[in-house]
């Protein structure tokens, strides 16, 4: 089971290589304030189906509920 | 028919031999002797050995018989089955030159005085059988006066570009060729040290490919005074590197297409080639000529194939940057569809050679939930930077990227480093 923290640790990596800043990433942030898009989304979930080996298993319109890096942490976590 | 004078006294060095061109393309006659019976005939030779096939093309013009080599493994299904089709005898040399089998034995088939065909599988990788005569084979044929080199050959037997060499070898005064048994380029540079070469013409991916086995010091052991490139697009970071290396040695990229022949030639150390060069207009037509459609090559060659003799179109994609035309790659270059937004794979890659670490890239697309596709890459890194975690590397080539005005979409997503370049025939790079 993946946690929380291994979840904002590759988002954090994922921002940090565009040289944007990460210092201050919660569960609580929101994605806009964090500058983490749409191909940012896809990027961690590729990431993550390399890390366990198998796709992650998700409806697309479960994508637009996701506000907060905290939604990300449980959308993955459901997704997987 | 322009008769060519075969150079005699040009030598061929392979491995450790030293064979002199008037005693190449004999060796068949005297082991052979059911050659001596060939009145009319078409004929492809087959063999897995350099040497023999260098000879048996040389035999070939002796004896002007219309015929190809092909290397063995380049004899697929498929390909034997077009050249019985079109009335050949299909030879199988062993490496000491002496026939093992013959598909297909002498029909009587009439041939073509004077052709000479290259077997290409172009971009589709059907094979395709492209006619030439000896004549537009020799495409340096106005560099008589060329200073003597030895030259180091690096090309597959049978393909465009080694041709360029072994008529090279045939017909120009003063060249000599320097050749391996190994198609591995750190053992065909080590044969180059060891007969003292002065001049290479390869493609990039050979380069880089050889600054990952050979270090600098390796690598001024040759003192080359002449490096040609070509079979690949040429960028500015291979040109740069290789003055670096080799500060006395001219550098040339050719832009060649086996239809066509070599047809642009720059020796000015930049990538691409002049606007200049044009639409301009040669009544000798002794000069191609070129031009670009819809972004595209358009180019009338005194050097095509015999099959062609009008404007043929490339299918190479080009962009004007400034003073220059820029070639891109393929018409069919793979694009990544990043959320309907298609980039060009090649783009990414010219960036990504550019900079100072990379030694090898190869740029893709990835399947990607959500987005369709992202742009993966795999990369190989020059060796002196190797001890650099693969994490701190991509922030610094993901930061350099940015930098260079790549946008979001077309950032590699995915990037793999490699510990070798992986390689397809004649040192191209392969795409999966």
């Amino acid at each position: 089971m993946l946690s929380d923290e291994k979840i904002v640790e590759k988002i954090k990596y994922i921002l940090l290589k565009q040289g944007k800043n990460v210092d201050n990433i919660t569960l609580d942030s929101t994605l806009r304030d964090i500058s983490f898009r749409s191909l940012d989304f896809a990027e961690l979930c590729l990431r993550i189906e390399e890390e366990i080996g198998r796709e992650l298993n998700f409806e697309a319109s479960q994508l637009r509920t996701m506000v907060t890096v905290d939604d990300v942490c449980e959308f993955i976590k459901n997704a997987i | 028919m322009l008769k060519l004078q075969i150079q005699e006294n040009n030598e061929l060095f392979f491995d450790n031999l030293s064979i002199k061109v008037k005693d190449l393309g004999l060796i068949f006659v005297k082991k052979n002797r059911i050659l001596k019976k060939i009145k009319k005939a078409m004929i492809a030779f087959v063999s897995d050995d350099n040497l023999i096939l260098t000879d048996s093309v040389i035999y070939l013009y002796r004896n002007n018989i219309d015929g190809m080599i092909i290397r063995k493994e380049q004899l697929s299904d498929n390909l034997k089955n077009i050249l019985l089709n079109l009335g050949y005898s299909i030879i199988y040399l062993d490496k000491k030159g002496e026939i093992v089998e013959i598909i297909n034995p002498f029909k009587n088939v009439s041939g073509q005085k004077n052709r000479i065909s290259v077997i290409t599988s172009g971009t589709t990788g059907i094979p395709k059988v492209i006619p030439h005569s000896w004549e537009t084979l020799f495409t340096l044929r106005k560099k008589s006066d060329m200073p003597k080199f030895w030259w180091i050959l690096t090309y597959l037997p049978g393909t465009y570009a080694w041709y360029q060499m072994i008529t090279m070898l045939m017909f120009l005064p003063r060249q000599s060729i320097i050749m391996s048994s190994s198609n591995y380029p750190e053992d065909i540079w080590n044969i180059g040290v060891l007969h003292n070469a002065t001049a290479i013409s390869s493609t990039p991916t050979f380069w880089r490919y050889l600054f990952l086995k050979k270090d600098l010091k390796d690598l001024k052991k040759v003192s080359l005074k002449q490096i040609t490139l070509g079979g690949e697009p040429i960028d500015q970071a291979i040109l740069d590197r290789l003055k670096n290396i080799f500060p006395m040695a001219k550098i040339t990229h050719i832009y060649a297409a086996t239809e066509i022949g070599a047809v642009v030639i720059v020796n000015d150390g930049k990538e691409g080639f002049p606007i200049d060069w044009l639409n301009t207009i040669d009544s000798s037509r002794e000069r191609p000529q070129i031009k670009i459609v819809d972004g595209k090559l358009w180019i009338k060659s005194p050097f095509s194939s015999t099959n062609i003799n009008d404007w043929y179109c490339t299918g190479d994609i080009v962009e004007i940057k400034g003073d220059r035309v820029i070639i891109i790659g393929r018409e069919n270059s793979e694009f990544v569809n990043v959320g309907g937004i298609k980039v060009n794979v090649k783009i990414v890659e010219n960036v990504l050679l550019k900079h100072p670490y990379i030694l090898w890239c190869r740029v893709y697309a990835k399947k990607s939930p959500l987005v369709g596709q992202v742009v993966a890459a795999d990369v190989v890194v020059q060796n002196e930077y190797r001890d650099i975690g693969s994490m701190e590397l991509e922030k610094i080539i993901i930061s350099y990227l940015i930098s260079q005005g790549l946008p979001d979409w077309a950032l590699p997503r995915a990037l793999n480093f490699l510990h070798d370049i992986p390689l397809i025939n004649n040192f191209k790079t392969k795409y999966e």
